[in-house]
């Protein structure tokens, strides 16, 4: 991942050039000896699938087949998947990539699901979230925390808006420094069960996880 | 210094508390808790610590608001701002508010223990003074 093999995110340039199915390939991932973990990925990738921000390329895939109209924004919101990617290694040790492909209603999480959010404010202000369900909920509570979480309880809740606003925080850096904002601001992070975000300039991006499948939407005002 | 440093942790993430009181009790610190700005501005005035962990983003009464008038009611306590929230603004809004340290979330292990060891000094410092 990023971190480890000089910042080049081999997984995500392996999943857009449609190489390797995203699950599996972080199965694999997970498998590989550490050590070797980045010349293994190197040595799957073709030359012409190389990229240096695969990310954001696999952002603006998921914005090109979505129904909204995306202008500058689509900018903030691929820095936002990009540092998050980053941020679930880095903070969780869980690999995770971007399905390069919209969310549609079949693909969309079904059953019970959780959401964690967070404004952050500059002279923009974007509202991230991250929905999951309740397998890959407790999975990253319990990665954060360190603690031995066994359900979804205040402390399971705790957790997740703490990684949100650890997230947030080091997001706002990026962002204050970018548009130059005065200084950036964020809100107190909030959770909800069963609810469906809704917002300006809206952005689902489902990400597949060594714990599973989860999606980040992004959007310019408040969802709940 | 003889006796324990009283440590006050102010966050509204139950997780937090937990995780830096057990870090703090490692340093041999006695630690008090407080959920918000406006419950550690009355633990200050009461309890009478020796230094505050300060988040910023919280419910109620903020870290900010919280460290304005901690600085009023306890000029010389040290204060460290322990937030996600660290641009460089609120970095210099703090320090210029007189806090002793900013440390950006998440801390490792290290920065805590540092900023504890400078506590130290400085309280042990005044107590020299005084006698």
């Amino acid at each position: 991942m990023p971190t480890e093999i000089n910042e080049v995110n081999f997984p995500q340039c392996l999943v857009n050039a449609g190489e390797r199915d995203a699950q599996k390939l972080l199965q694999d991932i997970m498998a590989m000896n550490p050590e070797e973990r980045g010349r293994n990925l190197a040595q799957m990738l073709p030359d012409d699938a190389f990229d240096v921000h695969p990310v954001y390329h696999a952002v603006e895939r998921v914005a090109e087949g979505s129904a909204g109209e995306y202008g500058k924004e689509l900018d903030y919101y691929s820095d936002y998947i990009e540092l998050f990617v980053e941020s679930c290694w880095k903070y969780l040790h869980i690999p995770c990539v971007v399905e390069p492909y919209p969310v549609t209603e079949s693909t969309r999480l079904k059953g019970m699901t959780y959401v964690v959010s967070q404004r952050v404010s500059g002279d923009i202000s974007i509202v991230g979230s991250v929905l999951t369900g309740e397998k890959v909920f407790l999975e990253m509570a319990r990665a954060f925390s360190g603690e031995d979480l066994q359900e979804v309880d205040g402390m399971a809740y705790d957790s997740m808006e703490e990684f949100i606003n650890v997230f947030s925080g080091l997001y706002s850096i990026q962002l204050a420094e970018k548009t130059q904002s005065k200084d950036v601001e964020l809100d107190l992070p909030r959770y909800g069960v069963n609810v469906i975000p809704e917002g300006s300039q809206k952005l689902e991006i489902a990400l597949a996880s060594s714990v599973g499948r989860f999606e980040v939407i992004l959007a310019m005002d408040e969802f709940f | 210094m003889d006796r324990k440093l009283k440590v006050l942790i102010t966050d509204d993430s139950r997780l937090l508390r937990k995780k830096l009181r057990e870090e703090l009790e490692k340093l041999d610190c006695e630690v008090y808790e407080a959920e918000n700005g406006k419950d550690a501005i009355m633990d200050v005035l009461q309890s009478q610590p020796d230094c505050v962990f300060l988040d910023i983003v919280m419910p109620e009464v903020g870290g900010i608001e919280a460290l304005q008038v901690i600085r009023e009611v306890s000029p010389d306590l040290p204060v460290i701002m322990l937030s996600s929230a660290g641009t460089p603004q609120k970095l210099m809004t703090t320090l210029k508010m007189g806090a002793m340290d900013f440390i950006q979330k998440p801390y490792t292990s290290e920065q805590i223990a540092k900023a504890v060891a400078a506590v130290r000094k400085k309280v042990d410092a005044h107590a020299d003074g005084n006698q």
